[in-house]
């Protein structure tokens, strides 16, 4: 009896190393390997059209969490796993440019003329390669049972989730943990002129707020489910949502905040030289279409044209947005509004 | 005076130990597996923790203390510890007696009941929780018209209770199995009615597992973020703010810092244990075969469990059913036709689960193999070394998965060791988390058996490997299967460790389901969810029959 029971666990145990080391010895020659922020279907879709392209394997790793990916990168940044780090914005690839742990890489295409200078990084350490809004959300049933009756506008502007219809019923994102919370917090300062102006905004925007999600992905399921009536999100996730069926409205507000989906190369990678056919890849015309498609994006190439169900993105008007200024002072307004707003709920 | 002959005699009872380890350790072949345990648990647990601790600098330590969101995150920590332990072990405690009781209807339900919501990963139960109870829930919008609220801690509070009862069942009711009912018999004998019996001989037997138990599950608690994230709200916590400083900043140092300060809470629970069940010896199997049956039980008792724990199923099957459900609603709350969609999508995904089932498989073999062992090391009590063991082998318990996660990659990514980019890390990473598991229920069956046992083998002359091989392994099949089940179940529902060493070849389902919620595609999400659950319930119906029957028989 004793001795099936050893040898069970002894089996077990092979089965494991053989299962294990199998696959390792396999490994085919030309391969990259991604660390993808992005959605996994528009990820899909560009690896099937690069591999074909270029010979060149992609084993991508696929989690709809930039922030995550990129602490992997900065962990293994001894040794590196990975040849590229994909999606999230600028603002989650700066703080690995600045601690070098990206490689500089000027692509042909970022020279052409057919991408705006925002969206490139002048010294090549991150690329821009997608855009996109900030938008509100609503849930149209919510609406019209608790905010129309009350005499509540429907959300057109930012300014219109102040009013005391929208008391406690809105799902905003939390700037201490959500990049999108700090673009969010950014943008009102920008956009009412002045630093004290802004906070005055967000405070009075505060008495509106249900809920700061502390995750990126957080605030759809919560407007969707009706937790919230409506709420912040990027327009990539939003529309998403609605073409997969969920109960969605969205209103692209005047002066609001966007981000620059970005990729890089983690310098020292497997396979560099692969790395920057990929960014070749990702910036060229066709990739740039897929990622508009199937991606929810707004392309950065010019000539790439977006989805017929949105706005021309000369039409949006987004507020001047100081990224430099946002990133130098990241810390120290996510310190004042955690004092002023985040620390009195 | 006093006082140097007080310190003599201490000083005295420190060499006498020492002398008495040494004595324990003479034969070489025990020596060397002691030597071999540490060694390892030093490598696989402490060096990752180091090397986390160090990350942060002592300026963020300080620098820390004046964010008012972590200091409310540390109160947070320990209130939902305090609360969620005690009601989930209070739960625990009922299932156990209900399960360990031969005359209560339904057992067999029950026991499936106690063990389910250890199966789930953490995002889709909390979702489905959700989904059948938020605001517009299908239960208590749609079905009873009610407008609760469960944002926040007492929704929490309740879905951890849910979650972490299991832990307390299985630790308890092993123990509850091993009381003998002859000193049940007797007592009842004597003239000692039910009440007393409880209090004076089911009680303090049990009062090892209870604690441990309560141990394990404030350790569970204080780690614990998939129930936070979905249910919390915005209710800041030490583990959840951990991963959110990850997750929305990349910022590994205030990450590493926020989960250091986990550790300290964790390290009292640690010392409060031994100091409260370890001083206390309690043998019961001191193999006389020794049997008498058991009584019935008292009516009140059996309709007081029947209900507690019909209510508790009936809660854990809804949000079972919700899971299932949202796999084949086409969308939720909106357009509840039904579709197979979502389960084509998630067939794809075979691979993902098949790679969970040969993860998970290896890190149980190996972490009941190495919480038995490490047991016996650390059984007697005279060892000082054992001291230092018992608590490497406890430590994984105190930290969470996403800083156990970014410890392994730290520390693993480069020489002297680096096989970061293999299934190992996976393997060895899930083993050692559920090492405290492993060990802990391995150590209260070796508090159950009697040392006799052993000196009569060893009397006989048998080596320590033929003790161990003879004497304890037989006795512990239960308990190392146990040890087993648990770290698999464990390891195939993990995603706090999982998603941070994960590579792109070796791709485990719960990651794949967090990327299917993140990216709202919650059908898929819940279908792949219940291929998971289906395999890896197979698989534990599977080890049950096998260790089910009774030991002491053969």
């Amino acid at each position: 009896m004793r001795v099936a029971w050893m040898a069970r666990i002894v089996v077990l145990i092979l089965v494991a190393v053989v299962l294990g080391i199998g696959p390792i010895s396999a490994a085919p020659s030309q391969t990259i390997v991604v660390y993808s922020g992005m959605d996994e279907y528009t990820m899909e879709v560009l690896t099937k059209a690069f591999e074909p392209k270029t010979g060149i394997k992609v084993e991508s790793l696929v989690l709809a969490a930039a922030g995550t990916m990129s602490a992997r990168v900065r962990s293994e940044a001894s040794a590196p796993k990975a040849d590229i780090f994909i999606g999230g914005s600028a603002e989650i690839h700066e703080p690995l440019a600045r601690d070098g742990l990206l490689l500089a890489y000027h692509p042909q295409e970022e020279t052409s003329g057919r991408i705006p200078a925002e969206y490139v990084d002048p010294r090549g350490l991150w690329h821009g390669f997608y855009a996109g809004p900030l938008v509100i959300i609503v849930n149209r049933k919510l609406f019209d049972q608790e905010i129309k009756p009350r005499g509540g506008p429907y959300p057109r502007t930012w300014d219109d989730l102040l009013h005391p219809a929208y008391a406690g019923r809105i799902a905003a994102w939390n700037p201490a943990t959500v990049g999108g919370g700090y673009i969010f917090l950014a943008g009102q300062i920008f956009r009412a002129g002045g630093e004290d102006k802004g906070f005055e905004w967000l405070k009075r925007f505060d008495a509106s707020v249900r809920l700061y999600g502390p995750t990126g992905p957080s605030t759809i399921p919560l407007v969707v489910r009706g937790e919230a009536v409506a709420g912040v999100a990027w327009l990539d996730d939003t529309a998403e949502a609605i073409d997969g069926g969920q109960p969605l409205e969205y209103v692209i507000p005047p002066d609001t905040a966007g981000e620059i989906g970005s990729i890089s190369i983690v310098k020292g990678g497997p396979n560099s030289e692969g790395a920057k056919q990929f960014v070749d890849f990702v910036l060229t015309k066709g990739a740039q279409e897929v990622i508009a498609k199937y991606g929810f994006k707004y392309p950065v190439r010019t000539d790439v044209p977006i989805r017929s169900d949105f706005p021309a993105l000369t039409s949006l008007k987004f507020v001047r947005y100081d990224r430099p200024f946002a990133l130098q002072n990241r810390d120290r307004l996510v310190k004042k509004w955690e004092e002023l707003i985040g620390s009195k709920r | 005076m006093g006082r140097v002959d007080r310190q003599q005699a201490v000083t005295y009872g420190i060499w006498k130990r020492i002398a008495q380890s040494v004595d324990r350790l003479g034969d070489p072949v025990l020596l060397l597996g002691f030597l071999a345990t540490t060694l390892i648990i030093a490598l696989f647990v402490l060096y990752p923790v180091i090397r986390v601790v160090t990350y942060p600098s002592s300026q963020d330590f300080v620098g820390l203390l004046d964010h008012p969101r972590w200091m409310r995150a540390i109160v947070n920590s320990l209130t939902m510890a305090g609360l969620s332990t005690v009601t989930a072990c209070l739960l625990g405690f009922v299932f156990a007696l209900a399960l360990t009781r031969p005359d209560i209807p339904g057992q067999g339900l029950f026991r499936a009941i106690s063990i389910l919501p250890l199966f789930s990963p953490p995002f889709t139960v909390a979702f489905s929780y959700l989904l059948l109870f938020g605001r517009l829930g299908l239960i208590t919008h749609t079905l009873l018209n009610l407008r609760v609220d469960i944002l926040g801690w007492r929704g929490l509070w309740l879905s951890q209770t849910v979650s972490f009862f299991p832990i307390a069942t299985i630790a308890i009711s092993r123990v509850l199995e091993n009381i003998p009912a002859n000193m049940e018999f007797a007592a009842r004998n004597l003239g000692a009615n039910e009440v007393s019996v409880f209090r004076t001989i089911t009680m303090p037997l049990a009062r090892p597992g209870f604690a441990g138990a309560m141990l394990l599950v404030a350790l569970y608690v204080l780690a614990d973020f998939g129930n936070p994230l979905i249910i919390g709200g915005d209710f800041p916590m030490l583990a959840t703010e951990a991963w959110y400083q990850i997750e929305g900043w990349a910022d590994l140092r205030a990450a590493a810092m926020l989960a250091s300060l986990l550790l300290v809470p964790a390290l009292v629970l640690f010392l409060m244990e031994r100091r409260w069940v370890s001083r206390r010896q309690y043998t019961t199997i001191v193999g006389r075969g020794v049997r008498g049956e058991r009584r019935a039980t008292p009516r009140a008792l059996k309709v007081f469990l029947l209900v507690i724990c019909s209510v508790a199923s009936l809660f854990v099957i809804s949000i079972y059913a919700g899971v299932i459900m949202g796999s084949l609603t086409n969308v939720w709350g909106a357009d509840w036709h039904l579709t197979l969609r979502h389960w084509t999508a998630a067939l794809r995904r075979w691979p993902h689960v098949k790679n969970s089932l040969v993860v998970s498989g290896g890190a149980a073999a190996l972490a009941a193999l190495l919480g038995v062992l490490t047991a016996y090391f650390t059984r007697g009590k005279a060892l000082v070394a054992s001291a230092a063991l018992d608590f490497g082998a406890m430590l994984p318990a105190a930290i969470p998965g996403v800083f156990l996660g970014i410890g392994y990659l730290l520390a693993f990514n480069g020489p002297p060791l680096a096989f970061s980019s293999t299934i190992w890390i996976l393997i060895l990473a899930l083993c050692f988390w559920n090492l405290p598991f492993a060990y802990k229920t391995a150590a209260s069956g070796f508090q159950q058996i009697d040392h006799m046992l052993e000196e009569a083998a060893e009397n006989l002359g048998a080596p320590w490997f033929r003790v161990f091989m003879d004497v304890y392994f037989p006795l512990l099949r239960r308990t190392a299967g146990a040890a087993f089940i648990t770290t698999f179940v464990n390891s195939v529902t993990n995603l706090s460790i999982t998603m941070f060493l994960v590579t792109a070849r070796f791709l485990v389902a719960t990651v794949s389901i967090l990327a299917l919620v993140s990216d709202n595609r919650l059908g898929v999400g819940a279908a792949l969810t219940t291929l998971l659950l289906t395999v890896t319930f197979g698989v534990v119906a599977l080890g049950f029959r096998w260790i089910g029957r009774s030991v002491l028989v053969d």
